[in-house]
């Protein structure tokens, strides 16, 4: 530790430069030009017992000399405030030669750089006060460690003010620092010399939300000090996450989309992580490898878990209910939840066992992932969404911290109808035998917008009609959060139909949507409903057969199309349409068919067709002729999430749910009607309701039906039969929709 | 971190303790209650200082861009005013805090709750570098000392507005300013050179090196104050005029008084070096209620009290 020996020795000093006083003229000190201003050599210096007082004698530090005109309420306008160190301090003259820039003049010592030329500001020394006695140095500086100890001395060529960091390592600040960051820029514009280079004090120097593009950062800030101890009793600083001069193990990249743009500070973004230190301790930093890493490192170790899955944070108000996004098992993702390293990350439902799988698309939020399905942690920019510190987007002051509006989804998990016994999860049993079986369409998981039990699809009209609230009645109020990056060509940071008509981050809406167009224009609430789709038209519906009314005279049940929508014949007596005896496939009359679950029609001819209440139109009545429905525009007003997970999913492009996938189904497989058979009117089971289940018959409430391949002879919905060159039906082409 | 420092001046031994108030022993250190640290600032790298008329401690801050407010008797500290600037001189009234903006060259006029309510002159720029101010409430004048602009600038105090200047033919580097009530003069610490032809002349034909100026309220010269100082700081003086210089470069605080019966001054006693060690100090204020002196110790990131001070031993 000699060096700080040295350099409180004032005697030692004052004796040196006493000395150096008296040395032969051509030894002499010439001073800067702006010392000489001051009071010439008295201006540092006792001469002749001048009665200026003490002027650097024995009880003068060298230091104070400098600062008592550089440092704070000095004269001078060059402020400086020593360089402090961990274990010392770097002092004024360990890097700058206290006389001249040795360039010539005035009779100065000629002491050019390594190049050739001569620094300026006095930087650089010839001799090394580090040592003792101090040794003849050539414009050097020596190598200082935060530790104390010392390193060699270190050629330095400083001509200008961006010779702090240069690329050939020989700027100043290259002394003891490898390049670092915002090479050949000015270092002293953030680490100004008069907060001793400490980067202008603190984080909050910059992010005290006067700068440019540093937003408000306090303790008392999401994720801040005091936020954290609250959550964790564990006190943490800005250090703990961030690192200085991008030195982390992660950088969130510069993201103009969302708020993210450090480059006028000469960053291309926002530096964490130093994958280090005890968690809970104060040495603790920011475990993780990429950022994802590190937030789950915490927020899947506290004893609350902030997490992704489960039931997040309320986000729709309060009036609807919270999805329980289900649970990933292992919960840490690191390394497993794309199967990359050890063990798959497996999610399951909270509702229903039966929805059990690997992850199968990720949310990476980045732009260098350009296609769907699996993305590298490293990918992850949990950042761009999450506004962790609440400085952009609604600021709640509480989490999730977005960067926009966002509402989780309000409705309740779609699955199918089950009868899965012993159940283990509230869904596992579709709990149809709770509905009243004398009512219109009997026991079945979806006779009516009431029905609302798990098992079964929730859609608008059975949940409320999320998006009539004044709290999520716009795309830009549920989705405030997405017009940030999937809005193409916005311009006001607010969706408007053409946006929301175009939102589709991978492949295109012919290979991808079963109708062939983007099918957001007509399911968004905000969308223009352009390009909507009938799926009730007869050839897909019931190709063996033309449209028509209900067959007979309404004696008996006929075939029915879906909710018995044709159960009427036209009275050209009267030129209207009479409703008909509907008693169906499953009425108890002795007209119907009668299979189970039965409804009871007994003296209710119009059971069905005044049942429906949907809202959606099925056949449209003309003077004598029942045509195909027209489309339903805009039937569906869902919210982004309604079917989308904004993390991860077991389902393709983080879909959520294959609502009608009837291959699924297994509450009506005791419920087969026969091969053949004919009701006491006389009139036989078509063709594709024959060995079928109740979910496949085409009296079924279920509009985007998959067609299950163990009934193929079941018409598909929503698409023409693949005989025709249609398909199974569903609403797209991405969802694993056969999964046995 | 604020160094709470008791001083006996009788026997110029120091007292340590944590809690100055009455002079007591120190006490036994509890464990501190765990509770989410608040947010609070400390003092780091003190400049000028001020005493509010309710006895509160007004502190500028060169790094962090505040002035803290500190209780004189605890010295912790209550409460702060950001600035996004470095900051340089402070002067309070019961409603307004004065700060010094170095790096804007202004200074702006705040209410106590950290309003900004007006600007002195043109406001930004006004300054070259804005040092030290002191105020004279009785006659609604403000005086600043803008150290690169070599001389004293006056103010209304009321609504900023600009009145004269002094001194820009005699001041070198003019740093500190204090009212001397006692004679209703200003005195204006100085070192230097800094005028052309003039040199250490200025002082006094001895070429001192650095001196103290009085001038008088409307601007006209007084007398000169030379002694054994090197970096003249921040002044305080109490009501029978006796002079409290803070010397940067010495760390110490010189105490001058007037000869009596004769011309001249007398330095009759310093502080700081064997029992306090003063690093690079800046500023000093006296309560006159107390006698209590406290000090901006920069270096050292502290505020020293001296209790008592001001009573001449």
């Amino acid at each position: 530790m000699s060096r700080y020996l040295i350099k409180k020795q004032d005697v030692l000093i004052s004796i040196l430069l006493a000395g150096a006083l008296l040395l032969p003229s051509s030894q002499a000190y010439a001073l800067l030009e702006a010392h000489v201003l001051v009071d010439g050599c008295s201006t540092c210096h006792t001469l002749h017992a001048s009665p200026g007082g003490a002027l650097f004698a024995v009880s003068s530090d060298p230091t104070l000399v400098c600062l008592s005109c550089h440092g704070p309420g000095g004269s001078s306008l060059l402020k400086a405030d020593i360089h402090a160190l961990k274990d010392g301090n770097i002092i004024c003259n360990e890097c700058h030669n206290s006389h001249n820039n040795g360039n010539g003049i005035d009779s100065e010592v000629v002491r050019e750089n390594i190049d050739g030329t001569y620094n300026i500001k006095l930087v650089g020394l010839t001799e090394d006060y580090n040592s003792d006695p101090p040794a003849t140095m050539v414009n050097q500086v020596r190598e200082e460690f935060a530790s104390g100890v010392l390193g060699v001395p270190k050629d330095v060529v400083y001509n200008s003010a961006t010779d702090y960091d240069r690329a050939d390592g020989k700027g100043l600040c290259n002394a003891c620092h490898t390049s670092i960051h915002n090479t050949g820029q000015t270092c002293s514009d953030c680490h100004a010399h008069a907060g001793g280079f400490a980067g202008s004090g603190d984080c909050r120097a910059c992010h005290d939300g006067s700068g440019i593009g540093a937003e408000l950062i306090s303790i008392h800030s999401p994720h801040s000090t005091n936020t954290i101890y609250n959550s964790t009793g564990v006190t943490f600083t800005c250090e703990n996450c961030h690192t200085d001069h991008e030195l982390g193990t992660v950088q969130i990249p510069n993201n103009t989309a969302v708020d993210i743009d450090y480059s006028t500070s000469g960053h291309d973004g926002i530096s964490l992580g130093n994958n280090g230190g005890v968690y809970g301790s104060a040495n603790y930093n920011a475990a993780g490898l990429t950022e994802a890493e590190i937030c789950w490192d915490c927020h899947d170790r506290i004893d609350v878990l902030v997490s992704e899955w489960e039931t997040n944070t309320d986000t729709n108000g309060g009036s609807f209910p919270n999805y329980d996004f289900g649970t990933l098992s292992p919960s840490n993702w690191v390394g497993t939840w794309n199967g990359t390293t050890g063990t798959t990350a497996v999610w399951s439902s909270a509702n229903f066992s039966f929805k059990q799988g690997n992850i199968q698309s990720t949310h990476s939020v980045n732009d260098v992932d350009g296609v769907s399905g699996k993305d590298i942690v490293a990918d992850l920019r949990c950042s761009y969404c999450h506004d962790v510190h609440d400085t952009f987007g609604p600021n709640t002051g509480s989490g999730p911290f977005l960067r926009g509006n966002w509402v989780g989804n309000p409705y309740r998990e779609d699955g199918a109808p089950r009868n899965d016994s012993p159940s283990s999860l509230p869904g596992d049993v579709a709990d149809y035998s709770a509905y009243n079986v004398a009512a219109k369409f009997g026991a079945v998981p979806r006779g009516g917008a009431t029905y609302d039990a798990l098992g079964g699809y929730f859609i608008d009209q059975n949940s409320g009609n999320p998006t009539d609230d004044v709290l999520m009645d716009s795309a830009d109020e549920f989705a405030g959060l997405c017009v940030l990056c999937h809005a193409i060509g916005d311009t006001d940071g607010l969706w408007d139909a053409t946006e929301i008509d175009a939102i589709n981050e991978f492949g295109t809406p012919e290979d991808d949507w079963v109708g062939d167009n983007n099918g957001h224009a007509v399911v968004v609430k905000g969308g223009s409903g352009a390009n909507a789709a009938n799926l009730f038209t007869m050839s897909k519906r019931f190709p063996t057969t033309t449209w028509s009314a209900y067959t007979g005279d309404g004696s008996h049940g006929g075939n029915p199309v879906m909710a018995y929508q044709n159960a009427y014949v036209y009275n050209s007596k009267r030129s209207s349409w009479d409703r008909v005896w509907g008693q169906g496939l499953r009425g108890t009359d002795s007209t119907a068919f009668q299979y189970s679950p039965p409804v009871n029609t007994a003296g209710r001819g119009f059971n069905f067709d005044l049942g429906y209440d949907w809202g959606a139109t099925v056949v449209i009545q003309g003077s004598g002729t029942m045509t195909d429905s027209g489309t339903d525009s805009s039937f569906h007003q869902f919210t982004c999430s309604k079917c989308h997970n904004p993390h991860a999913s077991r389902l393709p492009r983080l879909l959520i749910t294959n609502c009608l996938d009837t291959n699924h189904n297994t509450w009506d497989d005791s419920y087969v009607t026969p091969a053949s058979d004919s009701n006491g009117g006389g009139d036989s089971l078509s063709p594709e309701n024959q060995s079928v289940s109740l979910s496949q018959v085409t009296a079924a409430q279920n509009c985007h039906r998959l067609a299950d391949p163990n009934y193929s002879q079941a018409g598909p919905q929503g698409t023409a039969a693949p005989a025709d060159g249609g398909e199974n039906g569903g609403w797209n082409r991405v969802s694993p929709w056969v999964e046995f | 971190m604020i160094k709470k420092m008791c001083l006996l001046l009788v026997v110029l031994v120091g007292a340590f303790s944590f809690g100055c108030s009455d002079g007591g022993s120190s006490g036994v250190v509890s464990t501190p209650v765990e509770e989410p640290p608040q947010e609070s600032f400390d003092v780091t790298s003190p400049v000028r200082i001020a005493m509010t008329p309710t006895g509160q401690l007004v502190v500028t801050e060169a790094n962090d861009g505040r002035a803290l407010f500190l209780d004189s008797t605890t010295l912790d500290v209550t409460g702060s005013i950001a600035s996004s600037k470095r900051l340089t001189a402070v002067g309070a009234t019961s409603d307004k805090i004065f700060l010094g903006l170095e790096t804007a060259g202004a200074v702006g006029v705040y209410s106590y709750g950290g309003e900004l309510l007006y600007s002195l002159g043109s406001g930004v720029g006004e300054f070259e570098l804005p040092n030290d101010l002191v105020l004279d409430e009785a006659n609604d004048r403000v005086y600043v000392v803008d150290t690169r602009a070599k001389r004293v600038k006056v103010y209304n105090l009321s609504d900023g507005n600009f009145l004269w200047s002094f001194g820009q033919n005699k001041m070198n580097f003019p740093t500190g300013i204090a009212f001397d009530q006692s004679s209703d003069t200003l005195l204006i610490s100085d070192f230097g050179v800094g005028t052309e032809g003039c040199g250490s002349l200025c002082f006094d034909p001895d070429s001192f090196y650095a001196g103290i100026w009085r001038y008088g309220l409307d601007g006209g010269y007084v007398e000169t104050l030379t002694g054994d100082f090197s970096r003249p700081q921040g002044l305080a003086v109490d009501d029978d005029g006796v002079i409290f210089l803070v010397d940067s470069l010495l760390g110490q605080i010189l105490v001058y008084q007037k000869n009596p019966g004769a011309a001249g001054y007398t330095e009759i006693y310093r502080y700081g070096g064997s029992d306090i060690l003063l690093q690079l100090p800046l500023d000093i204020v006296l309560d006159p209620a107390n006698k209590n002196l406290y000090v901006t110790n920069n270096l050292a990131g502290t505020v020293e009290v001296f209790l008592a001070g001001g009573t001449l031993p």
